[in-house]
């Protein structure tokens, strides 16, 4: 975190040479360079005239400047200089130290810091030791004495407040704010920290003092990400990122900052992105707490997105520095990402398992660790089944468990005293134990009981969040819980309870009005309406693919495939579709639907091949009992990728994608109301064309040609945006952008700009249809299951019913010509899954997935 | 460091003034780890805009193709970058033959794949960092691509 530097101030200065220096040091905070260059001036006339005081105060500036520089080294061979000088004022002597508090902190040592802060004391005026006491505070922060810093910014800015009011008191009472944000900043209080930053930007503001500002504004994206504000979050980041260009040390504090905000937001693809251009700066800079803290964080995104060799060693860099800090409150920390990596690493031992112990009590014994180490208990519980030590995995339960009665009152300690922190244990964490432990004693249903109670907990966080990502991010806090009920659930083998408990899940991050509890008899129910359609919801088991397959007649459960072969296999089907897209020539193929394979690499004997083995483990198991019936399918992980329609078992027949059967229903009822409403005046259909495209337009003609009732508004968001209110279907033929770190960033390209999932999230309402005639516009990524993020799932999610996008890329003439077989169909009265898959099946196009409930026709 | 300090500090370390560092070994005897004896390195030869021979699609998706070319063998090798981890899916061409088995690797992970029917293979959730892929074909050297950077 960025603090604030310390400039002295003395009220008034009694030779010019002094005055001259002093004025130095006031600039080294606005332009450093300017100041090191005038103090370099003075020290040289000082040393002429044997001024002692005159060359302390400019060796000062000096440091200061350096430190603004990035440069800590100089900063403190100037800083231990001026403490040298011959005859210098014992009070300027202890401003030297003042300075170099802050400076041994940031190289360090922080221990070290706060005994030259009591060296210094006894020589400063209560002005200046107001302002030794903001420095304290990083040193103390560094240290993790939260409370201690606190207390010290509190006494400082106390007597800050009542200083005269000069620029430099104000300097200091805003830099006394800063150090006190941050400090609150660590210790989670998000709120006061916020109105900390804002105090302290608007007095140096005030005060004219742009640079104290610019740290300040440094502090706020990750402070954004921290209150779940992440679109706030990367508006700040690159502001922040002008402003600090030419102060390289601060710029990387800053990106390892929100690096570690971004890691405990479930982003770790942006954290690593940020950590890869930190890292390396701080290394050359030499800022060494940053460089460490920076690094322990590296080494937990590496181990988060899948490196734990990488992680491992990093891990084992960053515990070495941080010793050689002596900073114990974060070493912990350390170990623990080094034990999590030898745990991925495998094999388990007695020793990991002893060491995962260990380091959870130490991590609780630090007061701000006490969720991590919770988290860290019940990894070492289930670490120690695995080498069947039973009495050792009991005992840590016993520990998360054994306060459950009071844990509903978080921030409250029980009335016997806070004893090691059990009354903060994280609600999925203290309910996955309580769920454990009842079935280590076959209690099923008590097992289940707790699972259901840890999720509805879940729940009511996910409902603190408006932004679709921020909630399916929150809901990742249940996932592990739900993953535990659903292993019960299968291993019990009872069909109706799998789907339940996959259901269940499914609605913890769905949108708010889909809460209610699922019911198989309502689904089954309208499968039938649906003409006699099946529905199969796929799951996730440990490393197992499932599929639930329910109709109106039954409930079955079936075993598929092992879950990388099916990412795999997904991952060779797209590959060989759009390889197959490539190579099919359609300006030269003589009649639309007479593709020819094309080169090396083309041909649809490699694409039927892969699409037979995919649909091989997913649909074998099967096929006997769907036999030619319209699907619903409910997609799980990879599957939110699948391109459905490439698949031949898939082909002709009538295939809705949804997120849960949940939501497949309320888009059925969706479209139920908006037929009611509209009567039998005809469907409002209105379409626009992108730029770049040689036949979007021709494309558009056709579907507003097709239609009685249409109009084309131009390929523009606002009037697009305005569209949306009034229309039934929504047609954009365009180039279709999807972004998988960043999945609501994903959209349509206008002719001013992409048409992003986040724009629709302010609407009021959405058509009915919705057509997207663009390249993998129907992809998605899912953080959790039932909220996939991208843009079938935000229209959905707005209230369309039926969403038809791309899932990769599509040649532009072969979508004008499925999408004009499409829109024939649908304005003779096929409801939209049909007329897909007749216009795929007539077209050879099948790049193209229906989402939502498309089962009735649009009149 | 001037050229003159090298070889004065190779030279102290030749003599065994100086023990080598343990995190050099390390690093050495894991690079040659990462050796194939014998094989053939097929270098890139082109990249996505140049193999992607269809002008008008509708958008890009964010993945990259490399081809590399080596002893009469293709590879094209398509990569995509997700949240964090990256999956891998090529070809190659023409078919290395019956019982043709793909090493992709990463510095610490070897996933091995056995070809498909038409020069297929994928391998999912890897980290992101440096990358090959090795064809082993019966009765003929390993081809192995050169080692690519995927960032995230």
């Amino acid at each position: 975190m960025s603090d604030t530097s310390d400039i002295p101030v003395r009220p008034t200065a009694p030779c010019p040479l002094v005055e001259a220096a002093e004025a130095a040091l006031l600039r080294s905070l606005v332009d450093p360079g300017d100041a090191d260059r005038a103090a370099r001036v003075v020290l040289s006339a000082a040393g002429r005239s044997g001024a002692p005081e005159a060359a302390a105060v400019a060796l000062r500036a000096m440091a200061l400047a350096a430190r603004e520089l990035g440069d800590l080294d100089s900063a403190e061979r100037h800083l231990r200089a001026a403490i040298a000088v011959p005859g210098a004022p014992r009070e300027r002597v202890a401003q030297a130290r003042l300075s170099l508090v802050t400076v041994r902190t940031e190289l360090g040592h922080p221990l070290q810091a706060l005994r030259l802060a009591a060296l210094a004391w006894a020589y400063l005026c209560p002005l200046d030791r107001a302002k030794l006491d903001t420095q304290r505070a990083v040193a103390l922060a560094h240290l993790g004495r939260h409370q201690e810093a606190i207390a010290s910014c509190d006494r400082a800015l106390r007597c800050l407040a009542e200083a005269p009011g000069t620029v430099d008191d104000q300097r200091f009472l805003a830099g006394g704010l800063l150090n006190r944000g941050l400090v609150r900043c660590c210790r989670g209080e998000w709120d006061a920290a916020m109105r900390d930053l804002t105090a302290c930007l608007q007095i140096s503001r005030q005060a004219g003092l742009p640079h104290l500002a610019r740290l300040s504004a440094a502090n706020l994206p990750f402070l954004a990400v921290r209150r779940g504000d992440v679109a706030g979050a990367f508006h700040y980041y690159r502001e922040a990122e002008d402003t600090l260009f030419g102060y390289p040390e601060r710029l990387a504090t800053m990106r390892a900052d929100f690096a570690g905000a971004l890691l405990a937001a479930h982003l770790p693809g942006e954290a690593r992105a940020m950590l890869d251009l930190a890292v390396p700066e701080l290394e050359a800079c030499g800022a060494r707490v940053a460089l460490a803290e920076a690094r322990l964080k590296l080494a937990q995104v590496e181990l988060l997105t899948g490196d734990p060799h990488r992680a491992l060693q990093v891990g084992e860099r960053a515990a070495e520095e941080l010793a050689a800090q002596e900073r114990s409150a974060w070493l912990p920390l350390a170990r623990e990402v080094v034990l999590r990596s030898r745990l991925a690493l495998g094999p388990v031992t007695a020793e990991l398992v002893a060491g995962l112990i260990a380091c959870a009590d130490e991590l609780e014994d630090g007061f701000a660790q006490l969720p991590g180490a919770a988290a860290l208990r019940l990894t070492a519980a289930e670490a120690a089944l695995a080498v069947d030590d039973h009495p050792a995995a009991s005992a840590q339960l016993a520990r998360l468990t054994r306060h459950a009665a009071v844990a509903g009152l978080p921030g409250e300690p029980p009335a016997d005293g806070p004893l090691a922190g059990e009354w903060q244990v994280p609600a999925p964490v203290r309910q996955h134990a309580l769920a454990l432990e009842a079935a280590l004693q076959e209690d099923v249903p008590g097992a289940f009981r707790a699972v259901l109670e840890g999720l509805a907990e879940v729940g009511e966080g996910v409902e603190t969040f408006d932004d679709p990502s921020l909630r399916a991010h929150a809901a990742r806090a249940g996932e592990r819980l739900a993953a535990f009920g659903l292993a019960l659930a299968v291993r019990d083998g009872r069909p109706g309870d799998v789907f339940e408990w996959a259901e269940r899940w499914r609605a913890v991050a769905a949108p708010a009005h889909g809460r209610a509890a699922p019911d198989a008899g309502r689904v089954r129910a309208e499968l039938a309406e649906a003409g006699q359609a099946a529905l199969v919801e796929f799951v996730i088991d440990g490393d197992s693919l499932l599929a639930v397959l329910v109709s109106e007649e039954r409930v079955l459960l079936r075993w598929l495939a092992g879950v990388r072969a099916v990412e795999e296999a997904v991952v060779r089907l797209r590959y060989a579709l759009r390889r197959h897209g490539e190579a099919r020539d359609w300006l030269g193929a003589g009649p639309v639907g007479a593709p020819r394979a094309a080169g090396p690499v083309g041909g649809g004997a490699a694409l039927e091949a892969v699409a037979r083995e995919v649909e091989r483990l997913l649909f074998r198991p099967l096929a006997a009992e769907l036999g030619d019936r319209p699907l619903v399918l409910v997609p799980v992980g990879a599957l939110h990728t699948m391109p459905w329609s490439a698949l031949p078992f898939l082909r002709e027949r009538p295939v809705d994608v949804a997120a849960s059967a949940a939501g497949w229903s309320r888009a059925r009822a969706r479209t139920r109301a908006r037929r009611g409403d509209r009567g039998r005046r005809p469907p409002r259909v209105v379409a626009a064309a992108g730029p770049g495209l040689t036949h979007a337009q021709a494309e558009v003609a056709h579907v507003l040609a097709c239609h009685r009732d249409a109009r084309e508004v131009p390929g523009r968001t606002e009037p697009v945006l305005a569209a949306l209110a009034g229309a039934d279907v929504l047609h954009l033929a365009a180039h279709g952008v999807f972004h998988a770190r960043s999945p609501l960033v994903s959209g349509i390209t206008l002719h001013d700009g992409p048409l992003m999932a986040y724009d629709l999230l302010a609407l009021e309402r959405a058509p009915e249809l919705v057509v997207l005639s663009a390249c993998n516009s129907g992809m998605s990524r899912a953080p959790v299951e039932g909220a996939p993020l991208g843009l079938p799932g935000t229209f959905l999610a707005q209230g369309a019913s039926c969403v038809v996008a791309g899932m990769v890329p599509v040649a532009d003439e072969a979508a004008r010509a499925v999408m004009s077989a499409f829109h024939e169909l649908v304005a003779t009265g096929q409801p939209p899954d049909a007329a897909l898959a007749a216009a795929s099946a007539k077209t050879g196009v099948y790049e193209f997935v229906c989402f939502g409930a498309g089962d009735r026709p649009l009149r | 460091m001037i050229n003159d300090e090298y070889f004065l500090a190779a030279l102290r370390l030749t003599a065994g003034t100086d023990p080598i560092p343990a995190h050099v070994s390390a690093a050495a005897r894991e690079v040659y780890g990462l050796r194939i004896a014998g094989s053939v390195t097929a270098a890139p030869v082109a990249e996505s805009a140049a193999i992607r021979t269809s002008s008008g699609t509708r958008g890009d998706d964010g993945s990259h193709l490399v081809r590399f070319v080596a002893a009469g063998l293709t590879f094209d090798l398509e990569v995509t970058v997700g949240d964090g981890l990256i999956d891998v899916a090529g070809q190659v061409l023409p078919h290395p033959g019956e019982g043709a088995l793909v090493d992709v690797r990463t510095p610490h992970l070897t996933l091995t794949r056995r070809v498909g029917q038409h020069g297929h293979f994928a391998a999912t959730g890897l980290p992101p960092g440096w990358l090959s892929v090795v064809c082993h074909r019966p009765g003929h050297a390993p081809v192995q691509t050169r080692w690519v950077r995927i960032r995230p």
